[in-house]
């Protein structure tokens, strides 16, 4: 959607009719946007959308009516997930109805927050459909929450030119990373996927920032045109390179979708009957380490779901507990690091956090290029290959590329690095900025033939 | 501190027991116990109450065999200051379960009922009954 030819023009078209209208009709006009967009995107996504709501919809509304009624939201969970089940077996990976990972999960979040009693059920049929199909959150979430989400597009925005000007910026931050980084980088990436020794390694690094560059574009283009319509979505990465260990990377990268584990499998799972008998029964045979063992289990679990949600072939379960296992290992060593530190005393010094970013980066390099191998014994294969010699073979990029990618990652880092003292600049210097990363959109974007610029990584998930 | 924490039976002498930083002042809770105030550090008060047999000092002892590093007595923002994570409060949860016998619900698990042990102590009451 985003990266259509037609979208600035739509867009533009919507910016410059959205402000003259009242909130209903805004809260209007953006639905029939995304049901626009849905339909463009086929009939097929146009129609689970439309399903998935009617499903959310009325088992919320039932939920209402007769509370702590079990039946009717297993009923619903049952239906959403066969749905999803019934797309990733029946679409090809990277071919799967558009958006239909995100909105269903924000859908079944929305029916438990329901039946928890923490929220009401929405009586407008038409502010439930717009809170599951909202456009810039089509392909890639975010996953919101129906508490603050519903707030934010209860409509009434007034025209605030500092916010649409902060949108557009982003947008344009947004299409720099995606179309001159990403795309840019998906060229040695596909010449560097049959590699083994030198070349994985080096396929890891750029694969991991194409990832980034890919998703983070995506996540600048969703929240920067949710910003230009006066909505603020929840942001989904706080910076993931500063990581310190696995489990900071995954607090810090794709934060709704881990936020809505946590919520919705790891918390349950944790004070489930089951599993708090397990717990006790743990704790009266195995003493103090029998006490971790049901939050373990939920949380092999709760990876697991992580894993089957980007996808079902066996490269993501192990994907799933690599994490876990890595996760895992850090809370058993925890109490080892603490006395290490206390007695060495290396906690706090800036080499040291050096070193722990490093490590993490290095680390979560190698677990996710367990997404280019669908056969975990080939993944297994390219690692145990990395103390082996081996060739780099031609990359298929020129000097200038190389030096475009290195530029481009550079800022990439960079702006992230300072994004505070960005945001203090004066509205000329920021205006500047944003026209330098149009000029390079234009000029060096990998768009048009020959290029794959239409899609992201994350929408095929 | 004297030894048993902030608990007293009986007042001190005034002047016993000073703490380092600030002054403090002695309250009557109830006829043979005391709570501990202190005006200008930002502990919290210990709430000396029986709620079937468990006192506030159990959960403290709980908490603090499960983070020593961390100062239960004084932190309010435990969740939103990173302090506490979802690991933390899960094993919070189960040592609930299994030493207090005190069931809390996913719908429970949210930052405001975690942020201070004063919370979790009025999160523990609400359960209880």
């Amino acid at each position: 959607m985003f990266l259509c030819y037609s979208f600035p023009l739509l867009f533009g078209l919507l910016l410059m009719v959205y402000y003259r209208l009242p909130a209903m009709a805004q809260r209007g006009l953006l639905l029939g946007f995304s049901i626009f967009f849905y339909a463009r995107a086929g009939w097929v996504s146009l129609g689970l959308m439309v399903l998935a709501a009617a499903i959310c919809y009325g088992a919320a509304l039932a939920m209402d009516r007769w509370p702590g009624r079990r039946g009717i939201l297993w009923s619903c969970l049952a239906a959403n997930f066969s749905l999803l089940a019934l797309c990733r077996f029946c679409f090809p990976a990277g071919a799967m109805p558009v958006g239909i990972s995100f909105y269903l999960l924000q859908g079944v979040g929305y029916c438990v927050d329901v039946y928890r009693g923490t929220i009401r059920a929405e009586r407008g049929a038409l502010r439930f459909g717009l809170f599951l199909s909202f456009f810039p959150q089509m392909e890639q979430g975010p996953i919101g929450k129906y508490d603050t989400l519903s707030r934010e597009l209860s409509g009434g925005r007034k025209y605030d030119p500092e916010q649409v000007s902060a949108g557009l910026a982003r947008m344009a931050w947004g299409y720099f990373k995606k179309l001159v980084v990403a795309d840019r980088l998906a060229v040695p990436v596909a010449a560097l996927k049959d590699c083994y020794g030198p070349g994985f390694a080096l396929l890891t690094v750029l694969y991991t920032l194409r990832l980034y560059a890919d998703f983070t574009g995506g996540m600048d283009m969703a929240l920067g045109a949710a910003r230009a319509l006066g909505i603020r979505l929840e942001e989904n990465f706080d910076r993931p390179f500063l990581s310190k260990s696995v489990a900071e990377y995954w607090r810090r990268w794709h934060i709704t979708l881990g936020r809505w584990m946590k919520e919705y499998i790891f918390y349950p799972l944790c004070v489930s009957t089951p599993l708090l008998r397990l717990g006790r029964a743990a704790r009266k045979r195995l003493g103090t380490r029998g006490k971790r063992l049901s939050v373990y289990i939920a949380s092999g679990i709760t990876w697991l779901a992580t894993g089957l949600w980007h996808g079902v072939t066996p490269n993501f379960l192990l994907w799933g507990m690599l994490n876990c296992a890595f996760v895992l290992i850090s809370q058993e060593l925890a109490p080892l690091y603490a006395r290490f530190h206390k007695r060495f005393g290396w906690k706090g010094k800036r080499w040291y956090a050096t070193f722990e970013m490093a490590r993490t980066f290095f680390l979560m390099n190698l677990i996710r290029a367990c997404d280019l191998f669908p056969n975990p014994l080939d993944y297994v294969n390219r690692l145990m290959s990395l103390v082996r010699w081996g060739t780099i073979p031609e990359l298929g990029l020129g000097a200038g590329d190389w030096w475009i990618l290195a530029l481009g990652t550079a800022l990439m880092f960079g702006a992230e690095a300072c994004r505070e003292r960005l945001l203090q600049l004066t509205p000329d210097a920021k205006w500047a900025g944003v026209a330098v990363m149009v000029v390079a959109v234009l000029v060096f974007g990998c768009y048009g033939p020959g290029y794959d610029a239409g899609s992201f990584i994350y929408a095929g998930f | 501190m004297a030894p048993g924490g902030t608990l007293f039976r009986f007042p001190p002498h005034f002047g016993e027991n000073v703490l380092p930083h600030g002054s403090h002042e002695w309250l009557p809770y109830s006829k043979d116990e005391v709570r501990l105030k202190t005006v200008n550090n930002n502990l919290q008060p210990r709430v000396i109450d029986e709620l079937g047999g468990m006192t506030m000092d159990e959960l403290m002892d709980i908490l603090e065999a499960l983070r020593p590093d961390v100062d239960f007595d004084r932190e309010e923002h435990l969740v939103e200051d990173g302090i506490l994570d979802s690991f933390d409060i899960v094993s919070i949860v189960a040592e609930l379960d299994g030493v207090l016998g005190v069931r809390v619900g996913a719908e429970e698990l949210v930052p405001e009922n975690f942020n201070s042990a004063r919370a979790l102590w009025a999160l523990v009451r609400r359960l209880r009954g």
